[in-house]
Formats: C-alpha cells, structure tokens, sequence
C-alpha cells in the first residue's frame, strides 16, 4: 500500500508541475447568462465581466481582459 | 449579431460584444463599432439602438489575453447568419481557413503558445461561439525535467522503503 501510495503521489506532482490542464471558454454561454440577468439587453465585455468574472476563470486559465484594437473606447 | 454593417457613420470607437441576436439563442464574441458608449446596452442594428453590428467586420478585430501562456486546441466560429463559418480570418499575423467553424486541426499546434491571440477580419464576417486552450506551459517548453525529478524522488522513496523493510 505504501509502494502504491508513493507511486501515485509522484505520478500526482508530475502532472501538476507539467501543467496539464485544459479550459473551454464558452461566449454563448457567457452571452446568454448576461442576458437572461439583465432583460435581454446586450452586454460590453467590460460590462459582462464586471457582473461574470468568474466564468472567465475556468480550468486553471483566466481570461484577463479583451481588447478590440488601438481605438476602442470601453475598456 | 446583425447581418450586414451600416456604411453610413464614420470610423467610430470599437467595443466588444456579447449578444445573443434577437433572443434566438445564437451569441458569442464580437465587436461593436459604437457611437453610443454612455447608453450602450444594445449594439445590433435590427433592434438595437445602435446603427453597427456586433459581428467582427471590415477593419475589426478583438484580442484575448490569458493570464498565462496557453495553445489554443479548439475555436468555433459562426457567421453573420449565425451558421458555422466558412471562410477565412487572421489570427496574429497569419490568414487562416476556417470550415464548418473550426480550423482544420493540424493548424493548431501552429498558432502556436502566447497569453494573448488576436483574431482579425478578412473576407467574412464572423463571431467568436467558443474556444478551448491548454495551458502552455508558464515555465517554458519543457517542463519534462521537473516531472522527471519528481518521479526519481518517487521511485526513490519506494526503494527506501523496501530497504527499510528488508532491515525488518
């Protein structure tokens, strides 16, 4: 048991530190709870991610910010 | 998102969108060319209060940063219509096909490992549904040795404790 043990505890370490995870975004997702919490009404990434953070930390990844080139004026 | 980009108002501020067009359950990812920053809530031009679309059009595109080094493993796009995209975009600096929405997958490993990708029109209108990405690897490209001492520490430890037994 204690072989067992010790094995899988370095087999554990290994993947962590190899950083095996893996996250999928969904926008549609995303959209659809903006939405159906504020009347239906569209939503800025600024906006959405005030109210919904947290669905862009998904996985052991965080989305930190989108930007949406040189001139935009929202973020 | 709305189907076609008003050409009537000049160059005006972008701002990125979430929208699900009409209620008809199809959203995503994409960019509003606004005028309205102060009321902004609806960007679509077919009920909005907007007169631009929400989708990435001519001279539009929308960067996404990590808070690490990630591979992007999978993208889905949709049209203006809302159906799977067939057609072409730039992501970095490279054009790339896109059919029935996704990249073929061999064209993944290409993208390459950044914190930050950025999608950009070409010949057709399009929206971000969803993306999938793996974790790059924050430490570099090769965080085999680290794995491998762990797993020497590991075996050394079984050793030991066969040792310890033997003794006993």
């Amino acid at each position: 048991m204690k072989y067992f043990l010790s094995a899988a505890m370095a087999a554990a370490m290994s993947l962590a530190v190899s950083g095996a995870s893996a996250a999928t975004f969904d926008f549609q997702f995303i959209a659809d709870t903006y939405k159906d919490a504020n009347n239906k009404q569209e939503g800025s990434f600024a906006q959405v991610y005030d109210s919904y953070e947290a669905l862009f930390d998904n996985g052991g990844v965080k989305i930190t910010d989108i930007t949406a080139g040189a001139d935009h004026a929202f973020f | 998102m709305a189907a076609l980009k008003s050409q009537i108002s000049p160059p005006e501020p972008t701002t990125l969108f979430f929208d699900g067009y009409d209620n008809s359950g199809k959203a995503g990812l994409g960019v509003c060319s606004s005028g309205f920053i102060g009321t902004l809530s609806q960007c679509s031009s077919n009920g909005g209060n907007n007169t631009s679309d929400d989708n990435v059009t001519s001279g539009e595109m929308f960067s996404i940063l990590f808070d690490k080094v990630v591979s992007i493993t999978d993208l889905y796009f949709r049209n203006a219509t809302h159906k799977a995209l067939n057609g072409s975009l730039k992501i970095g600096d490279k054009t790339y096909t896109v059919t029935n929405g996704g990249l073929a997958a061999e064209v993944y490993a290409l993208l390459g490992k950044k914190s930050t990708f950025s999608f950009a029109y070409t010949d057709s209108q399009f929206y971000l549904s969803t993306m999938s990405v793996g974790d790059g690897g924050e430490l570099g490209d090769v965080p085999l040795p680290a794995s491998a001492l762990l797993l020497i520490a590991g075996v050394g430890g079984l050793g030991a404790m066969r040792r310890r037994k033997t003794k006993s």
